[in-house]
């Protein structure tokens, strides 16, 4: 059982949420460096 | 009662207010349409949020994790993921940079631009134009609907009170009105949501009570699918995430961010305000268990509003919905009037007007649009109830493909992107339409819950490729604009 008595399968849906937030910091910091990796 | 009507006075002062301090900003069509590509980071990305969570879907989200239970996560966690972070990335640079270098404020405008075809702009134009009003009936439908349960007021003042504030804020301020005031929308929409969320929980018990409770009522209600079925949960989570990269009063805030850099701030910042995505369906689950007998599953989150919150916590939520609903209705007014007046009246059918009268007859345009909308909404016939459950599909279906395809892919050709429109439109509204004219039988089994939002980018998605390899590219002078190399 996951977190809460929760299916793993349910709580998945957390887990995606969780990842998204990553997904978004990370691109934003690899953008960033890759533009100014460009710049240079 | 009397907290109620405090609290939406000034909330509706507000956002007329700031319609009056954007009208002296909106000195183009530009201006009026796209805000002169002038938007910040924080404001284009919680404007996004607003447009994109109508009150259609805390109203609705809410009902669907009342009748389905926690499965419906699913789908909110799907709007972050796909709706939200993925449309901002995959989407979000190439439609600054192509729409800039097209010089295109619409999205049939930048199809127009990209393919060099007239009959897909006008097809996009019209159908786009066409669904998006009976979506705004729906919008309209759902804000009406929680005035009528939260402060008993009948179902008529609720679609007067909100349809002639946002037809104020949205004809005198154009959409630098839209995007300010879906600003603060947003943060009330984040603050009712996560205040609901926090007092519905305390009062069942917190999040470990809530599934225990749940389960002893069934199981199906705690388990992915559960009792909705995958074929349910898949369909529905596409047609409410990936539907939004065709949707052009979402798109409509990447062309007007003020540059492409500001899109990495944005992404963050969307993505953090998109998370509220999964609270309607959270609460709706925890009014299973507090408010299990319902005349209507609609009624979940109304009358645990009731249930959990004080009035000005009741009050406070009704503004939250309210703002829901006006955010994404004023949205798709200035998409729809910009659309009319310059793609459809200007380049559709060859009409000349100066830069002032352009302005002019767009405001003039948002004006009836909204009217329309509006004398729809306070009696909506039986037909375009039954089209308002699909019209998302139908302008997703449109959009989807030509747009991802345009972006990305050189060779495109403009026969496959309109006859991709046309075949996905026709298929959705087939699909939908199938069980209802009786030509065949039923469906039945999985096939019953697939939405004709799935067959109709299947079907537009066939046709793209196929008439993309058979076809021939759009003229080169357009592919090199869009993409800056000319």
């Amino acid at each position: 059982m996951a977190p809460f008595n929760l299916p793993w399968l349910t709580f998945g849906a957390f887990l995606v949420l969780g990842g998204t937030i990553i997904l978004a910091l990370v691109w934003a910091l690899v953008d960033r460096a890759r533009d100014r990796g460009g710049e240079s | 009662m009397i907290i109620y009507i405090i609290v939406l006075v000034v909330y509706l002062g507000l956002l007329a207010a700031i319609g009056m301090v954007m009208s002296g900003r909106s000195r183009s069509v530009g201006d009026f349409a796209i805000g002169g590509r002038s938007v910040g980071p924080w404001v284009t990305a919680l404007s996004f949020v607003a447009a994109y969570y109508s009150s259609v879907v805390i109203i609705g989200g809410g009902a669907f994790g009342w009748k389905f239970g926690l499965a419906t996560l699913w789908v909110g966690a799907g709007n972050v993921l796909i709706g939200t972070t993925l449309a901002w990335i995959v989407l979000g640079r190439r439609i600054r940079r192509f729409t800039e270098n097209l010089d295109a404020m619409t999205l049939p405008g930048f199809f127009f631009g990209r393919y060099g075809s007239a009959e897909a702009r006008i097809f996009s134009a019209a159908a786009t134009g066409l669904f998006l009003i009976i979506y705004n009936v729906s919008v309209l439908k759902g804000m009406a609907n929680t005035f009528e349960v939260l402060m008993d007021l009948p179902y008529w003042s609720g679609v007067l009170i909100s349809g002639v504030v946002i037809l104020f804020y949205t004809a005198v301020g154009g959409y630098l009105a839209v995007v300010y005031t879906s600003f603060v929308q947003a943060l009330v929409m984040i603050a009712a949501l996560l205040l609901l969320t926090f007092m519905s929980l305390q009062k069942v018990g917190g999040m470990t009570a809530l599934v225990d409770r749940l389960n002893t009522i069934d199981p199906g209600l705690v388990n992915t699918p559960g009792v909705w079925g995958w074929a349910g949960l898949i369909s529905f989570t596409l047609i409410v995430s990936l539907g939004t990269w065709g949707m052009p009063q979402l798109l409509v805030r990447f062309y007007s961010i003020k540059n492409d850099k500001m899109l990495r701030l944005g992404t963050v910042i969307v993505t953090f305000g998109a998370s509220i995505a999964l609270l309607p369906y959270l609460t709706g689950a925890v009014a299973r268990v507090l408010v299990p007998e319902l005349s209507s599953a609609d009624q979940a989150i109304p009358a645990l509003t009731k249930l959990v919150l004080n009035d000005w916590g009741g009050a406070l939520f009704l503004a939250g919905v309210v703002a829901a609903g006006m955010s994404t209705f004023a949205g798709v007014l200035i998409i729809i009037s910009s659309s009319m007046v310059n793609d459809v009246w200007i380049h559709g059918l060859g009409r000349t007007m100066s830069p002032a009268a352009e302005l002019k007859a767009t405001r003039l345009m948002s004006l009836a649009v909204g009217v329309i909308s509006l004398l729809i909404a306070l009696k909506p016939p039986a037909l375009v109830l039954v089209l308002t459950a699909f019209s998302w599909a139908v302008i997703a279906s449109t959009n989807l493909w030509p747009l991802l395809f345009g972006l990305y892919w050189k060779r495109t050709s403009p026969k496959a992107a309109l006859w991709s429109m046309i075949a996905g439109v026709s298929a959705a509204l087939l699909w939908q339409a199938w069980p209802r004219i009786g030509w065949l039988p039923e469906l039945s089994g999985a096939l019953a819950g697939v939405h004709g939002f799935v067959v109709g980018t299947a079907v537009g998605l066939v046709v793209i490729l196929i008439g993309t390899f058979a076809g021939k590219p759009a003229p080169r002078d357009n592919v090199d604009r869009a993409w800056g190399s000319r």
